[in-house]
């Protein structure tokens, strides 16, 4: 399976009230800390367990990675191209802020062989924009978006976030509006989510908003999903949706157990059966790496029940469980075994079930969790010995 | 047998009974003020402290050395207070001849007070009454009121009352000599066949049971052949010796003692409290009145959380009755929990400590349905029989009658609370028989109440309409043809077995209300709809219905945090786990209980 690799960019021109990703302020650490991160991949090289993957994703995420010049990325790129093995053709995805990019950058990251660019939108609303505390308005939104296309990038992706408190079925068709109005091929449409330890958890808590009921949350859901689908672009997980055969590819990798290696703080890789992150902080990563250490906060084994339940949740989120694939790795039959439940969510209308796979409906994609749930709860309740058996 | 001076210390819950055998120890010398680290030595078990409540009887044995210059010894029973356990502490008074009668100088006289207190009447006791508590800086102001009520109650005069502070160690050597003084020395004859009371007994994993008793006529000496009456078993007696801290071997205890012995006795279920024991060759003629076998009140189902546990439920539950022979239980099967077992307890209280013991001594996850009585069935072809579970009555047509136990209950209250303690009584369908002022300001009531509104929250509502005011105390009276239909709870269509519930018909359609809207609280939205209907027959009472789930998802899954988002997962399959499935719905554990949590007035 070909794998990925991750770039995580930890700064941004201004913290979003909202946002829990690590990103620092303090934009003067760029150049030092693309020191750092060139060290980072020199020390993954020379330890040369990656020698035998083959990759065709580069994705540069974070904080705003367009923060970087194109003389940065290239920076990057360079050791990248020159000690992995990177299939020509491979998608190289760089976010962007709107309000961080010009014709010059995006030239020059063109030259640095960017292709696709994934564009933080969020809306296309000023008064949400600006409940988001984001840096941009809707105007600059648009006027990135074409400068984007008139720059040649045709594989063009934007982020939009639905279930801001108050939001009604009308802003977010508003902004699906303005969205069809340039030729995107993807667009990503998350749920806000009050994280911990953010300015908008904590106005939650002191009772300054009131978020949106989980029925409102769903109804707007339903109908991203659905306005979405009537304009050509297919739903392939929870959050994203595309024109044919443009899925993200980075991001399946995460749903599809293929391998990634991440650089940076706070960045993750799945390789050989373990998981593992880097520290989320930048002085701590600087320092580990001058030791000549990994600059790792955590690492994990899966074990065969770690494994079995990430498949389930994670191919149910994306694109289907396929049954035969499971039954191989994990010596289940979930078809047969888990008949009675899988009848009853399909009668539910939450799932659909051809001979290869099964697959959320669009009203199971807003119940993904609680259906993967039920699905490992009741693989555990069979039999164990019956499971070793098949 | 002169010297001796057997007595048990009685009072209502927490007026420091153990508190103050702990200081009398103490003052013997049976223990060291070094030994009383903890506060209570002689509730010693992790419940009885965490509690502070005394849950099996104390005995304890004490040397002391009076004014009058002569050594005398004193046997001591620390009784628990609960009501639940009231059979016992009768037994325990039948081994005695003296009483201390404990009354908290701020609380004044209680329930159990009174209860106790005619109790060691009926066993013919001396009477010491002992005001506790003295210290509290309250105390000065209810202390003469208090000793008015106590004169009332006994009829004693006012220096016969004794006032001491066990917490501080106040007056104590002056109890001890008033013990001394007025409890009479025991009687009996010592040459006369061996006739001997079991107040009490205990498993030990080594010796097997060990049985506390009281010796009235005759001696009890090691290699004896004896005889219990009530079982019809006959022992060697192995061990004989009288309680210290730990046991103290004499080889022989002989009329007016009180001991322990061993020999060989596998189960606590041969050793009934309240037997007689004789010896096997020469027997005495007729065995000690009072004997009861005492019979469980409440029931409840107790299944484990996860089906596969049955079999180390059953073994925890063996275990448990090794040392607590008041538990039943027998294996039932329900439709909702699977198999589990229907358990018996002589209350509240005692089911209380049971279900805690299996979670915290013997690690099991259970769940436990809504306690209830034992009621009687009268089927129109005349059968008679006992249901403990609500789900065992038969159709609605074949019964005549269901009859289920009364109880006589006695309240005491300060008056300014009574108009609420009568209105609770009658909303539980209670019968008022008496009311009668102990002074000015203090009722004692007496109710006939069905067992089944007491074992509901029935005691706490009590507390809380007299601000913790009122005391209650209640002993069974008789069946009672009672007007009760069964109401059962429907999810999504289908009976749930471990909800049903026997009430009175005249309550049944409130009834019903509130438990399905209880219900809807405690059953969380679910992937289907769950409609809920309240059932009597084929009769649909009450309805509503818990609205499908319509989203959960977490939203962002992507920079590769797999980790995360498997751990949230896990956390909630941990919740998950906790709850039943029947069918399609999952049912927390909770909601086998919700009838307790219902508001009933
Ligand atoms: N201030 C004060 N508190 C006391 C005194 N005697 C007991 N207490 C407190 O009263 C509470 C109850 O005491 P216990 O000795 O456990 O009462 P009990 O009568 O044995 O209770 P049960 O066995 O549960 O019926 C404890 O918190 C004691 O510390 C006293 O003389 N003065
Ligand atoms: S720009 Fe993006 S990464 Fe930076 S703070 Fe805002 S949401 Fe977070
Ligand atoms: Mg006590």
């Amino acid at each position: 399976m070909t794998a990925g690799l991750y770039i995580h960019i930890p700064f941004c021109q201004r913290k979003c009230f909202y946002c829990d990703f690590y990103s620092i302020e303090n934009t003067e650490l760029i150049n030092q800390f693309v020191d750092y991160l060139i060290l980072e991949i020199q020390q993954k090289v020379s330890a040369g367990k990656y020698s035998d993957l083959t990759f065709d994703t580069i994705f540069f995420g974070g904080g705003t990675p367009s923060l970087l010049s194109g003389t940065q990325i290239s920076r990057i790129l360079d050791p990248l191209h020159k000690n992995f093995k990177i299939l020509d053709g491979s998608e190289i995805t760089i976010e962007c802020n709107p309000r961080t990019i010009d014709k010059e950058k995006l030239k020059a990251y063109q030259k640095a062989s960017i292709n696709r660019l994934s564009i933080g939108v969020q809306s296309f609303l000023d008064s949400e924009l600006n409940f988001l505390s984001r840096i941009h308005n809707a105007n600059q939104a648009k006027e990135s978006l074409n400068l984007a296309f008139e720059s040649g990038f045709e594989n063009l992706s934007i982020d939009l976030l639905f279930a801001l408190p108050k939001q009604r079925q009308e802003d977010i068709l508003f902004s699906l509006e303005e969205a069809y109005n340039f030729p995107l091929s993807h667009i990503s449409y998350y749920n806000l989510t009050y994280e911990e330890e953010t300015p908008l958890y904590q106005d939650l808590e002191n009772g300054k908003i009131e978020p949106l009921s989980d029925d409102e949350e769903s109804s707007l859901y339903l109908s991203i999903i659905k306005n979405l689908e009537q304009q050509g672009f297919k739903q392939y997980e929870v959050s994203n949706f595309s024109k044919p055969n443009l899925q993200c590819k980075h991001n399946l990798k995460y749903w599809t157990d293929a391998p990634y290696i991440g650089f940076g703080p706070s960045a993750h890789s799945y390789f050989d059966n373990s998981r593992s992150k880097n520290v989320d902080d930048l002085l701590i990563y600087f320092n580990l790496l001058s030791k000549k250490e990994e600059p790792l906060i955590f690492s994990e084994e899966l074990s065969f029940k770690d494994r079995m339940m990430e498949s389930i949740f994670l191919s149910l989120r994306a694109d289907g469980l396929v049954l035969e694939q499971f039954a191989k790795e994990f010596f289940f039959d979930i078809l047969f075994e888990l008949r009675d439940l899988l009848l009853s969510l399909t009668l539910g209308g939450f799932l659909s079930i051809d001979k290869t796979k099964i697959k959320l409906t669009a009203k199971g994609y807003s119940l993904c969790d609680e259906i993967c749930l039920r699905i490992i709860k009741d693989i555990e309740n069979k039999d164990i010995e019956k499971i070793m058996r098949i | 047998m002169n010297n001796i001076r057997n007595f048990c210390i009685i009072a209502h819950i927490d007026h420091g009974k153990s508190t103050l055998a702990d200081r009398l120890l103490e003052k013997t010398g049976r223990v060291s003020s070094r030994e009383m680290t903890t506060n209570q030595i002689l509730d010693n078990n992790p419940l009885e402290q965490e509690r502070g409540i005394t849950i099996k009887l104390h005995a304890i044995q004490m040397e002391y050395k009076a004014k009058d210059g002569k050594d005398y010894i004193l046997n001591l029973i620390d009784t628990p207070g609960h009501v639940d356990f009231s059979y016992e502490v009768s037994r325990s008074l039948a081994a005695c001849e003296g009483a201390l009668l404990i009354v908290d100088a701020t609380q004044g006289v209680e329930a159990q007070t009174i209860s106790n207190l005619y109790m060691a009447i009926d066993s013919d006791l001396e009477i010491i009454p002992v005001m506790n508590k003295i210290d509290l800086p309250s105390a000065a102001t209810t202390m003469d009121t208090v000793k008015q009520q106590i004169i009332d109650l006994i009829g004693c005069s006012e220096t016969d009352i004794l006032s001491c502070s066990a917490k501080q160690g106040i007056g104590i050597e002056e109890i001890l000599e008033e013990i001394v003084h007025r409890i009479p020395p025991p009687k009996g004859d010592p040459n006369a066949p061996l006739r001997a009371l079991i107040y009490d007994s205990v498993f030990d994993t080594y010796r097997g049971v060990i049985v506390n008793t009281r010796v009235f006529d005759g001696v009890l000496k090691e290699k004896d052949k004896i005889y219990f009456y009530a079982t019809q078993q006959s022992y060697e007696v192995e061990e004989v010796g009288t309680m210290h801290m730990k046991r103290f071997r004499t080889g022989e205890l002989s009329a007016g003692n009180v001991g322990y012995l061993i020999a060989s006795i596998r189960n606590l279920q041969d050793t009934k409290v309240g037997d007689t024991i004789t010896n096997f060759n020469h027997p005495c003629d007729k065995p000690i009145e009072g004997f009861r076998i005492v019979k469980p009140m409440v029931f409840s189902g107790i299944y484990p959380s996860d089906a596969a546990d049955f079999e180390d439920l059953r073994e925890s539950l063996a275990k448990l009755v090794l040392n607590d022979s008041a538990i039943t239980y027998e294996p039932e099967s329900s439709s909702a929990l699977g198999f589990g077992f229907r358990c018996g307890f002589l209350g509240l209280l005692h089911l209380e400590i049971v279900q805690e013991r299996l979670e915290r001594e013997f690690d099991q996850n259970i769940v436990s349905t809504v306690p209830n009585v034992r009621y009687k069935v009268i089927k129109t072809n005349s059968e008679e029989f006992f249901i403990d579970n609500p789900a065992q009555l038969p159709d609605r047509g074949n019964i005549a009658e269901i009859q289920e136990p009364f109880i006589r209950a006695q309240i005491i209250t300060p008056d300014e609370y009574l108009g609420n303690v009568m209105k609770l009584c009658i909303d539980r369908r209670g019968i008022l028989k008496n009311t009668t002022y102990l002074s000015a300001e203090r009722v004692d009531v007496e109710f006939e109440l069905p067992l089944s509104e007491v074992v509901f929250d029935f005691f706490d509502k009590l507390k809380s309409i007299s601000r913790g005011y009122a005391s209650l105390d209640y002993e069974f009276i008789e069946y009672r043809t009672e007007d009760l239909v069964k109401l059962d709870i429907l999810l999504n269509g289908e009976t749930v077995d471990a909800l049903s519930t026997i009430v009175h018909n005249k309550k049944s359609a409130d009834w019903g209300r509130k438990l399905c809207s209880k219900l809807k609280e405690l059953i969380p939205r679910q992937m289907f709809e769950v409609a809920i209907q309240a059932a009597i027959g084929s009769k649909v009472i009450s309805r509503t219905n818990v609205q499908a789930l319509r989203k959960n998802v977490i939203a962002k899954c992507y920079g590769g945090d797999i980790t995360r988002k498997r751990k949230l997962l896990e956390k909630q399959k941990e919740g998950k786990k906790r709850m039943k499935q029947i069918g399609k719905i999952e049912i927390p554990q909770e909601a086998f209980l919700a009838v307790l949590s219902i508001d009933n007035n």
